[in-house]
């Protein structure tokens, strides 16, 4: 009871936090940096859901930079509204996961990781090379979205966010909850069990794909303009995968705490130290792995 | 014709740096298991620190290699003991990511190095010098590379299959607990072939200092090319990895030749090939 009260005045005070900012100095500075958290703590959620199954994946930067590319080149190129670009790439991602999923599912941890990463590789010198359709490095400048409102845009991420946490909290409290841990721990005997593990990893892969794809779409009419060198981005997936294992594998609560605390102290160092700052991601990670395997929620599960 | 030997030739060539990168990631992905995402760093270190040696010591690449390699080796065995060892037995994702958090870390220390110098190139006196016959140049560092590499594929087969040490390493990757019982101390084993294959990184850092340029961002594209020769060439086996990089090296060179602005495929192409071949054939493409 005391769990749920605490996480509907989280998600409220996330809800009200714009009213807040409207009242602070640097409204828009604190309204541009709680979007990046909410947008990365939907990466880091996209990302945690599907290890629930035993995949760690590298294919958040592909996946992040095809929903960029698709939605940028529908409305730019072809003149299409926001709205329909991105459903557009949403579909082709979705199709696109489905194929890869398929194929790569069956493969385990290295080689798992290493397809996924190849996967995200390939999109992005294809992005380079066919230069006709995107614009190659030069990248595609398009429209922004709400005509660049921010309070507007980061309203739309919250409702983002909370349907995806809907989502994360519907496979930890139903039948998938066992079968992804059964799948993660032992396959052969999850399957053994009656468990159909190629198709739920690949439904999972392909909604996790959904996410990470839109977020992308977010980012390309956010900024107004992309290019590949940004949007697939590796430490994308990176940063995703860090704040999952520094908050909490394996949950809800954990990716969110892990993107906001890491979010914030990355926005601080990237300010005050600059270049380099990243090595604080790279102690986080060791540290984390070594001693606090659950994450942080994991100290405070203790007590 | 010429234009195609000279293809087949830079391509050859172009192995030899695959190999000599993928060596040691072989040696401790393939023969002990160890999964070390942070193999390229190694070598980037090695880079930077033979770049080091010769600008500000004026100590030439050749002569700073071994002491390159002990260094890096060394800091291989620092980084075993420190924190793989504690992980071995846990999930391999677990590897996967703490040698991801080393690689983050060592790049961004040589970010806070280099600072705003963005590339790094050494000059030693014989870095351009080539041989040309029958109007097919041949590049001297290059073919230097090219038999350094295949001088440590050989004796890394040797100790492999002759030696104690090599058949322990054997040993522990094939049963570790089988290895304890037969009186093999295993995590000596893990230590020794962890500190070569990084040792190995820097060495091939070095080596690459001298046809290539150095930025801290080098690493992380050469530990991926290396984990993908690898599964290519299968786990565990190093006369695969020859053949593997000499196909990979000659596609390139024929891309680079043959296609117009084909360099710009070579990467996607790389990882397409990798693709297929863990898709069709994940236990690689040649025979042990």
């Amino acid at each position: 009871m005391k769990k749920k009260i605490l996480s509907y005045l989280g998600i409220f005070i996330v809800a009200i936090f714009p009213l807040i900012a409207y009242f602070m100095p640097g409204t828009k500075y604190f309204l541009q940096v709680s979007i990046d958290i909410l947008m990365y703590t939907i990466l880091a959620l996209s990302w945690d859901m599907l290890v629930r199954t035993g995949q760690a994946s590298f294919a958040i930067p592909g996946f992040y930079g095809l929903g960029a590319y698709v939605a940028a080149i529908f409305t730019k190129t072809l003149g299409f509204p926001i709205i329909f670009s991105i459903i557009i790439a949403l579909l082709i991602s979705s199709i696109v996961a489905w194929l890869l999923g398929y194929l790569t599912l069956r493969l385990k941890g290295m080689y798992f990781a290493i397809a996924t990463l190849a996967f995200s590789l390939i999109l992005m010198t294809l992005v380079i090379q066919l230069k006709d359709i995107t614009h190659g490095s030069e990248g595609i400048s398009t429209i922004t979205m709400f005509a660049g409102n921010k309070y507007m845009i980061y309203y739309l991420i919250f409702i983002t966010f909370v349907i995806v946490i809907g989502i994360s909290e519907y496979i930890q409290r139903s039948k998938y909850w066992y079968s992804f841990t059964a799948i993660r721990t032992n396959e052969q005997v999850a399957k053994v069990m009656g468990i159909n593990t190629v198709r739920q990893k690949v439904v999972m892969f392909v909604i996790s794909a959904m996410i990470a794809s839109l977020i992308g779409t977010y980012e390309t009419f956010i900024a107004g303009f992309i290019e590949p060198h940004s949007v697939f981005n590796l430490s994308i997936g990176v940063m995703a995968l860090a704040m999952v294992i520094f908050g909490g594998i394996y949950s809800t609560i954990g990716p969110i705490v892990g993107a906001v605390i890491l979010k914030i102290i990355d926005e601080i160092l990237s300010t005050t130290i600059g270049l380099g700052y990243m090595i604080v991601y790279g102690l986080i990670i060791v540290i984390t792995i070594l001693y606090l395997p659950k994450g942080v929620l994991g100290i405070w599960q203790k007590k | 014709m010429n234009t195609f030997i000279q293809v087949l030739v830079n391509g050859i060539l172009q192995s030899g740096t695959y190999m000599i990168t993928t060596l040691g990631l072989a040696l401790a992905v393939g023969v002990v298991g160890i999964l070390n995402l942070a193999h390229g760093e190694f070598l980037m270190v090695g880079a930077f620190l033979s770049i080091i040696f010769y600008t500000v010591f004026g100590i030439d690449p050749l002569i700073s290699i071994l002491i390159v390699s002990l260094l890096i080796l060394l800091l291989g065995i620092g980084t075993y003991k420190i924190s793989l060892k504690k992980v071995l037995d846990s999930a391999e994702v677990n590897q996967l990511l703490l040698t991801f958090g080393i690689s983050i870390i060592l790049q961004n220390i040589a970010v806070l190095y280099s600072g705003s110098k963005e590339v790094m190139v050494i000059n030693p006196p014989y870095r351009d010098l080539s041989w040309n016959i029958e109007g097919i140049g041949i590049s001297f560092s290059k073919t230097l590379v090219f038999i350094i590499a295949l001088i440590l594929v050989i004796t890394l087969f040797y100790i492999l299959n002759n030696t104690k040490v090599g058949k322990s390493m054997r040993a522990v990757e094939q049963n570790r607990y089988g290895a304890y019982i037969v009186g093999i101390n295993a995590d000596r084993i893990f230590k020794i072939a962890f500190g070569v294959s990084v040792g190995l990184a820097g060495l091939a850092g070095v080596m690459l200092s001298i046809i290539l340029y150095a930025t801290p961002f080098i690493g992380f594209n050469y530990t991926l090319k290396a984990f993908a020769i690898i599964m290519m060439a299968g786990m565990g086996n190093l006369r695969g990895i020859l053949w593997s990089s000499l196909i990979l090296g000659i596609i390139e060179s024929a891309l680079g030749t043959y296609v117009p602005g084909g360099t710009g495929w070579s990467e996607g192409i790389f990882f397409f090939i990798i693709l297929i071949i863990l898709l069709v054939k994940p236990e690689g493409i040649f025979k042990k």
